[in-house]
């Protein structure tokens, strides 16, 4: 659209055409439109990052520097690793946006995406055979690339990990069929203990000295008289404390080289004067924290900035667990309500750009990754609402700011988990409504009661540390608390579900990748009955999930000593105290879970060999074997009647809502006998983020007539696209026989609704009673995309006049037209919900 | 099992006939023959089978198994899958509704309109959807076809949902004795009430049937007290003009006793893929869609006369919305 035609339009125009994104752009403040517009698009499209954004070889090639410096220096790895931290912040570029209150990137200039080289060799040879987001001059930069890569080769967290796991087990995790990712602590999903560090009580400087008192007492202790184990133990302590030390101090001098670079922009270089202030107004919050606890709204956000950009530093981050509301909250208050030093404009306006801050971080991720996770860098669900540890009811005046903020920005990433419980006020639930009428895609709705209880459940955590929860990464509620918090989920519990049935049909053997990866369970014609089969069922699903989750519990348990988290540690209470890596299994009650990608599909294909095969005996196994082995090809009518003419999920179909139960109650019991290094559980959590598209070639042909090649479901238990018939109703009913506290972890549910359908305040009413009744369900999750598929096709004809369209696409949300063909098209394929 | 009764549809979600989330049950067979009927599935008494051109890929089994030759040969589908074509798939005066021809289809290009089922059947579908009545104030809408035209077997299911504790509904055109409405309306909290037209000949002439009963059971039925929401579809040439709504709102507020609420219902050619599914000829296929906004006019009409009115009949609309004049 021309610019003119934008300009001539008013917001009412645009709202009423429901183009929200121009209404957006016409209601935020120019500041926050400049800044918005000023962010690189970071995710990537269709597996590739978007022309001009550029790895950064900046940290690389210093980290590497340093490795080489101490490969001889005697320091235990540990004080290595918190050393090479800090030379790559001491030195890397550092920039302030033009406009920008808060300041801090992961990279070295805002069109890079930051390399850690130290993660994985494989990772650096897709850096290198990455060509489009090599930089310029690409003969220089490969050189370096090589250069770095060469260092790394066997050194890497991953090199040195991979021969000391199960070598079988290992080979099947790579082979890419039923895992996503790879065993790293540092590389995954790491909580934190907000609690200890984001209530204002202390920040880095307090830590620091609590950290050279212990080393002090430590020290004293260690040459007092006597020797027992525990002196011997006292030297590993040390060096921990030591470390953890290292790197807070260092988080201290890059935030004043921030506070210094603002003031010389202020004193030397600028010549507005407002902008002088704000710049000098930067200057004081970075000199303020990290090392001090927070007075106003800016410095808390900063301070956030700062803690998330550190932890990007030391490890690559898939997720962004955060509750801001909960802890900005109290500073937005105080500043906008009681001191009045900040308009409520102004507040939003700010908590608009924190937004901005969190969209345009980016780590170089490997390509599977990208894949799994179309047009966002991670799932960084942040989570909001929700009760305090007292059960009253927590949302503040800044979870409406917020939500307000974020229909200005309207960013893909971050996007917020609302904590719904029996005492939100209506005005909040009108806020989360406009979000969602507005097309946003997010708030997800999340039940707090039930959560509360399912965490409780699961791994045993008291009721009020529980109720403080704050999802993991997408869906995952885990307690931000000294022995709550989980400070490393790895990826690879990611279990690609689909081959589960898939590999009752072929005895295990793994046909697209030629591999026997699952168990083998006998020729799948020789079984008599269902029974028989569903036991078949039963043992590739443990068989799967076992593979995946010996891995993980391997990683875990050489964490500490081979890929330590000093920074991670350093903010973390339960480290602090016992001198021992955040990661040692010891600390923590444990909050493991499997994600459960392609779940659905199982219970399909359960539900069409029961009713077509052994019930009907329209068909026999070796028939509807010898279809599958053939890709369905020259069986279309058979493919047809297994599409058609079986019960399908969601439906509200006790026949096949009955086997999804049994399914789940199956992984449920298994997921009891599995243990975390923590002796916790490991339950399932069916959702699949974009990882349908990324498995389409990868899973084979499957009893529900699914052929290699087609979409897989869009994930969590959301019904199969176009299979739900029976409308939203039905589709909360067969989701509510689940019981969302024992069966698993989080269920993922995703719903489209048309925008006719919310306009108004009778669609307010609608969605409202409609929500009552997902709460007196039950359900645990709930998430709207309010698109209709006019909007969409269109967008697909013509995407840069759609750049703006978000979408829901299983467990995050993302602009339409970044996602790849395949998953548009799947988007559109979902039912339209009672159109009209 | 006690006597079963041709259903073509059981709509789960619906929200825009009655109060709240509503189950519409949908009976076939209907006295009226309106020109503009957005459910011409549900107008004749018999099963009906529907041939959807799009799915079929002319493979000829249907006519292999059809006793009466009442299939026509398979002709290149690129050709029969456009409506323009005018290629049918089934002679219709030739079908004696055997069914074998549905059977032999593995497409679903061929299926049938009209499901018998029993009160019990049909009332546990309805109970499936008791959390979102709860919720919202929702329930049972019997509509059709007409259910007066069942009276018997209609009664039953309104009277056992209330037995429940089911919210219900009566959507019906009018178009039957007295005793009939009386003896159902006894088990309805709501009856909408489908007002086409006040004029007589106009009435008989795009309905089939004169008015003057469904006007005068509608006048009978004010006096009753029972919750009456009256439900116009508004169709172009027919009565979409300003002094049909001037009259009507005049009618109403004459009436003895009072009615609740008016619903505009805008028309749409949305159906016209029913039509060519059942082989029929539609004449309205080429009349575009109301847009709903247009009958905000006509509705302010109604509402000066004190009634409440929406457009579109949802059933969330705020009391402030149907009163207020735009």
């Amino acid at each position: 659209m021309a610019k003119a035609a934008i300009a001539d339009r008013s917001v009412k125009e645009f709202e009423e055409k429901q183009e929200w994104w121009w209404a957006a752009e016409k209601k935020r403040s120019s500041r926050l439109d400049y800044l918005r517009k000023a962010i690189w698009k970071k995710g990537a499209i269709g597996g590739l990052y978007a022309p001009g954004v550029k790895t950064d070889l900046e940290r690389a090639v210093l980290q590497t520097q340093k490795a080489r410096e101490l490969e001889f220096s005697p320091d235990p790895y540990v004080i290595k690793f918190a050393k090479m931290l800090a030379h790559v912040l001491d030195n890397k570029s550092i920039f302030i946006t033009d406009h920008a209150q808060l300041v801090g990137y992961t990279g070295s200039l805002p069109h890079t995406i930051a390399w850690d080289p130290s993660c994985a060799s494989i990772l650096n040879e897709e850096v290198y055979n990455d060509p489009t987001a090599i930089p310029d001059p690409a003969e220089k930069s490969q050189q370096i690339i090589r250069d770095v890569n060469n260092y790394w080769i066997g050194k890497s967290d991953l090199d040195k990990m991979m021969p000391i796991f199960d070598m079988e087990d290992l080979m099947k995790m790579l082979s890419g069929s039923i895992g996503w990712g790879v065993p790293l602590a540092r590389g995954g999903y790491s909580s934190k203990d907000y609690e200890y560090i984001m209530t204002g009580k202390r920040a880095f400087q307090a830590i620091i000295d609590e950290l050279s008192q212990k080393i002090d007492e430590a020290d004293e202790q260690t040459h007092a008289p006597g020797a027992t184990p525990d002196t011997t133990r006292m030297y590993d302590k040390i060096n921990n404390w030591e470390a953890m030390k290292i790197t807070l101090e260092a988080g201290i001098r890059i935030a004043k080289r921030y506070a210094r670079l603002a003031g010389i922009m202020a004193e030397h270089f600028e010549e507005d004067t407002i902008r002088r202030e704000e710049l000098l107004k930067i200057a004081e919050t970075c000199e303020r924290v990290p090392a001090y606890p927070p007075r106003t709204l800016q410095e808390s956000l900063q301070y956030d900035i700062f803690i998330q950009m550190m932890s990007r530093t030391e490890a690559i981050e898939g997720a962004w667990p955060s509750r801001p509301d909960y802890y900005h909250g109290p500073y937005y208050n105080k500043d906008v309500n009681i001191d009045k030093s900040l308009t409520k404009e102004e507040a939003i306006d700010l908590l608009g750009e924190f937004l901005i801050r969190a969209a345009e971080v980016c780590q170089f991720k490997p390509k599977w990754s990208r894949e799994g996770l179309q047009g966002i860098d991670g799932t960084w669900v942040w989570t909001i609402g929700g009760v305090d540890k007292d059960g009253r009811d927590a949302c503040n005046d800044m979870t409406i700011a917020l939500m307000q903020a974020a229909r200005l920005v309207r960013v893909a990433n971050p996007t917020f988990g609302f904590r719904w419980h029996p005492k939100v006020k209506d005005e909040v639930m009108r806020e989360i409504f406009e979000c969602l009428r507005q097309g946003l895609g997010y708030p997800n709705l999340r039940h707090d009661p039930i959560l509360i209880a399912n965490t409780m459940h699961w791994y045993g955590h008291p009721i009020e540390e529980a109720r403080l929860w704050c999802n993991q990464a997408c869906l995952s509620p885990c307690p931000p608390t000294k022995h709550g918090f989980q400070p490393m989920r790895m990826a690879n519990a990611t279990a690609n579900c689909a081959k589960i049935i898939e590999y009752v049909m072929t005895n295990g053997y793994d046909p697209v990748v030629n591999m026997q990866v699952g168990a083998e369970t006998g020729d799948v014609t020789s079984f008599k009955n269902f029974e028989e089969f569903f036991e078949a069922w039963e043992k590739q699903m443990k068989t799967i999930f076992s593979i995946l989750v010996r891995a993980v519990n391997r990683a875990r348990t050489l964490a500490p000593n081979l890929t330590p988290r000093p920074y991670l540690s350093a903010l973390s209470e339960r480290s602090i105290e016992s001198g021992m890596d955040t990661l040692t299994p010891s600390l923590e009650r444990g909050n493991a879970w499997i994600t459960a990608f392609t779940w659905v599909e199982n219970i399909d294909s359960l539900a069409a060999v029961k009713k077509l095969v052994f019930e009907d005996k329209k068909y026999t196994m070796a028939e509807l074997k010898n279809a599958i082995d053939k890709n369905w090809e020259g069986y279309e009518q058979m493919r047809l009647d297994f599409v058609r003419n079986a019960p399908k999920w969601g439906n509200d179909d006790n026949y096949v809502d009955d086997i999804m139960v049994r399914c789940l109650k199956a992984a449920a019991k298994f997921s009891k006998e599995l243990k975390c290094p923590s002796g916790n559980n490991w339950p399932i959590l069916p959702e699949n983020v974009s990882g349908n598209i990324h498995y389409a070639n990868i899973v084979g042909a499957l009893p529900n007539g699914r052929r290699l090649g087609d979409a897989l479901y869009d994930g969590g238990i959301s019904p199969g696209p176009g299979l739900d018939k029976k409308g939203p109703t039905a589709v909360l009913k067969s989701c509510g026989k689940i019981n969302h506290i024992t069966d698993g972890r989080a269920f993922l549910l995703n719903q489209r609704l048309s925008p006719s359908q919310l306009a108004g305040e009778k669609g307010y009413q609608l969605w409202k009673a409609y929500m009552r009744t997902w709460a007196d369900l039950e359900l645990d999750h709930i998430q709207f995309n309010v698109v209709d598929d006019s909007t969409l096709r269109a967008a697909q004809k013509d995407p840069e006049k759609y750049q703006e369209v978000i979408v829901r696409v299983a467990g995050y949300s993302a602009h339409f037209v970044d996602i790849s063909r395949k998953t548009q098209d799947n988007i559109i394929q979902r039912t339209v919900q009672g159109l009209g | 099992m006690s006597k079963q009764i041709l259903i073509t549809e059981i709509q789960r979600f619906a929200v825009n006939d009655g109060p709240g989330f509503r189950t519409n049950v949908f009976l076939k067979g209907c006295p009226l023959q309106c020109r503009w009927c957005h459910n011409p599935e549900t107008m004749g008494e018999l099963p009906d089978i529907y041939w959807k051109r799009r799915l079929c890929v002319q493979c000829g089994e249907c006519m292999d198994v059809c006793p009466n030759s009442a299939i026509n040969p398979p002709t290149p589908p690129d050709v029969t899958r456009m409506p323009e074509s005018g290629y049918q798939k089934i002679i219709r005066a030739r079908c004696d509704l055997c069914m074998n021809c549905i059977k032999a289809c593995q497409y679903g290009a061929l299926s049938i309109v009209g499901k018998p089922m029993s009160t019990e059947e049909i009332l546990e579908e309805v109970e499936k959807d008791r959390p979102f009545y709860n919720n919202s104030g929702g329930g049972m809408t019997l509509s059709g076809g007409e259910p007066t035209a069942h009276a018997d077997f209609s009664i039953e299911l309104l009277s056992l949902a209330k037995q429940k504790g089911i919210h219900t509904c009566l959507d019906t055109n009018g178009f039957c004795s007295w005793t009939a409405i009386q003896q159902m309306i006894e088990h309805v909290d709501i009856v909408l009430f489908d007002l086409k037209h006040i004029d007589a000949a106009n009435h008989q002439k795009k309905t089939g049937v004169s008015n003057i009963m469904i006007l005068k059971n509608l006048s009978r039925l004010s006096e009753t007290g029972k919750e009456i929401w009256v439900r116009i579809p508004v169709i172009p040439g027919f009565n979409d003009t300003i002094d049909f709504h001037i009259r009507t709102a005049e009618f109403l507020s004459n009436l003895p006793g009072t009615v609740s609420r008016v619903d505009l219902l805008a028309y749409h050619n949305w159906c016209q893929d029913k039509y060519d599914w059942l082989g029929m000829d539609w004449n309205m296929k080429e009349v575009e869609a109301t847009e709903p906004s247009f009958l905000e006019i006509p509705a302010d009409i109604y509402r000066e006369k004190g009634f409440t009115a929406t457009v579109g009949g949802s059933g969330f609309e705020s009391p402030e919305k149907m009163v207020k004049s735009q």
